[in-house]
């Protein structure tokens, strides 16, 4: 019953603006199919169609729903949020029940909606008598040749939004618990970045690791695996941190 | 010998740093009471309340609730309402979403009433939290504490920014509502002499220590203003504590603490004007530290 309210409380806090999102979202992808499809072949468009491999291909702008889905998620284990649900008489551990609860059918949401901007795409580009732009033809075919399958596609979407969302959530969870100003964060993230730069071995075995969890030359269903094994393991090392978060200043 | 004590704090120690919010208080609340947390800006007061309900966590000690620790216990949780001065809820969430979110936390949620109380505080359920000005933002604090019917209901200085007319309304239904669902409220606040009527038993802590705890109603009967001819009152008062004098001409007026009646019999018979010292007048000579020795000595505090 409390998880039930915590979950309806967190969509109804981002309900909004999902949905403004997903408007401008399927706003700007029919756009650029519109001008895509009238113009010549591989317009690229907001990022929308580009040629990888010498391959026209068409960018599902999968970055952006991602990048949104991060915020999300950082934003909902953020201290304001979890202070704000102990201030409420919630337990850390609702707390984070209700964020995994959360987090599953939102990226099963943006993940359906993903297919939908496609498929909307492909069907503007068909009226214009363009090329059908199914998913085979979506720039996530290079994670794994069967991603033009429709539930393979979901269940690889969907599995590395949670695997993105669980990482987010521990960052939020970790500066929940130590009171880390973004500021703070920013700047070690900074400092990191450059650190990787200059250390080339370090971003191979950075390379390997996505390459590891985030592309397979076999199959879809594989990479979603090993995304979800991923995700699941973040947020193990997440709860015992957020578990001592307190609403001290 | 009550032993299922609604609150139970045991040498309850918090610091932060080198300096003590909390030193060492001990405490023991009974069940279905209505008390007063009195004490100072930097008292304790939000501090021991937060532990209560594990929102931080004690250094040492040990913060009981209905026998057990809050912390991460599910049932004692959602028996603990605690209501701030601050709701810190999203800027564009509806008043409809808060009480929602309210009704599917607490167990013993009443919708109706908190139907009838947003008619009573005046609050429109559409309004969003940004629009809501810092009296409404308390209104909706009041609604929730009290349509909540948790078993431990904490409001922190819950009237600020009311009006006076939301204020008695809030008063009113306090004590309505105590009446028909009897349980254990706390309120916190700074304006106790508005307060003091609903209060039967009072705790006063002062620079994180624990001073006193008793019952409002013995607690006053002991607090009077002595007054007249200086040899008069010095006579009436000489079995008594006295907190204060203070001295207008040939008159001199004492604050005092004593039993009248039998225990002073004298007191009241001689040729001085007694009078009931208000509760807030006595806080503000209890938390006096220059008296504090005689007090103790007189086993009035800790």
């Amino acid at each position: 019953m409390r998880i039930k309210a915590l979950t309806k409380y967190n969509f109804s806090t981002i309900r909004n603006s999902l949905i403004i999102f997903y408007l401008c979202y399927m706003g700007a992808t029919l756009i650029a199919s519109v001008i895509n499809a009238s113009t010549s072949n591989n317009t690229v468009v907001l990022g929308v169609t580009g040629k990888v491999g010498g391959t026209p291909q068409t960018w599902s702008s999968s970055i952006l729903a991602f990048s949104i889905f991060i915020l999300i998620s950082s934003l909902t284990g953020s201290q304001k949020e979890t202070r704000f649900l102990i201030t409420r008489s919630v337990s850390r551990k609702e707390i984070f029940v209700s964020y995994a609860v959360f987090l599953c059918p939102l990226a099963a949401v943006m993940s359906v909606m993903q297919i939908i901007c496609i498929y909307a795409d492909g069907f503007v580009r068909w009226l214009f008598h363009s090329d059908w732009r199914g998913l085979a033809l979506d720039f996530q075919i290079m994670q794994a040749p069967d991603m033009n399958n429709i539930l393979v596609f979901f269940a690889v979407s969907f599995s590395i939004l949670l695997a993105f969302g669980a990482v987010s959530y521990l960052f939020g969870s970790l500066m929940a618990r130590w009171k880390i100003q973004t500021i703070v964060v920013v700047c070690v993230l900074s400092v990191m970045i450059i650190a990787l730069i200059g250390s080339t071995n370090i971003i191979e075995r950075i390379i390997d690791l996505f390459t590891f969890m985030f592309l397979d030359e076999t199959t879809g269903l594989l990479i979603a695996l090993k995304q979800i094994v991923f995700a699941i393991i973040v947020m193990i090392i997440a709860f015992p941190v957020m578990r001592k978060t307190t609403i001290a200043k | 010998m009550q032993d299922n004590y609604a609150i139970e704090l045991n040498s309850l120690t918090k610091k932060y740093g080198s300096s003590h919010a909390l030193d060492g208080v001990s405490v023991k609340l009974e069940p279905n009471k209505i008390y007063g947390l009195l004490g100072r800006n930097g008292a304790g007061k939000t501090t021991i309340l937060n532990i209560l309900s594990a929102r931080i966590f004690a250094t040492s000690g040990q913060a009981l609730v209905f026998g057990k620790s809050a912390y991460e216990n599910i049932d004692i949780l959602k028996q603990i309402c605690l209501i701030e001065e601050k709701g810190f809820y999203d800027d564009a969430i509806r008043i409809r979403q808060v009480l929602q979110l309210a009704g599917g936390l607490y167990p013993d949620w009443d919708v109706d009433y908190a139907g009838r109380l947003l008619e009573m505080f005046e609050l429109d359920e559409r309004k969003k939290y940004k629009q809501l000005s810092r009296g409404m933002e308390s209104s909706l604090g009041l609604i929730i504490g009290l349509a909540s019917r948790a078993p431990l209901t904490i409001f922190d200085e819950p009237s600020l920014g009311l009006d006076a007319v939301l204020r008695e309304r809030f008063y009113e239904a306090i004590i309505e509502d105590y009446t028909e669902h009897p349980r254990t409220i706390i309120i916190s606040t700074h304006l106790i002499d508005e307060v003091s009527r609903l209060f039967e038993d009072i705790i006063i802590v002062d620079s994180g220590k624990f001073l006193l705890h008793s019952n409002a109603a013995e607690l006053q009967e002991k607090a009077f203003y002595i007054s007249g001819r200086e040899t008069a009152v010095r006579e009436a008062a000489k079995d008594a504590v006295v907190l204060n004098e203070e001295s207008f001409g040939n008159t001199l007026i004492l604050s005092v603490y004593a039993k009248i009646g039998s225990a002073n019999p004298g007191m009241a018979k001689n040729d001085v004007d007694i009078q009931p010292m208000p509760l807030q007048k006595l806080f503000v000579q209890l938390i006096n530290p220059q008296i504090h020795d005689t007090l103790r000595k007189a086993g009035i505090i800790q």
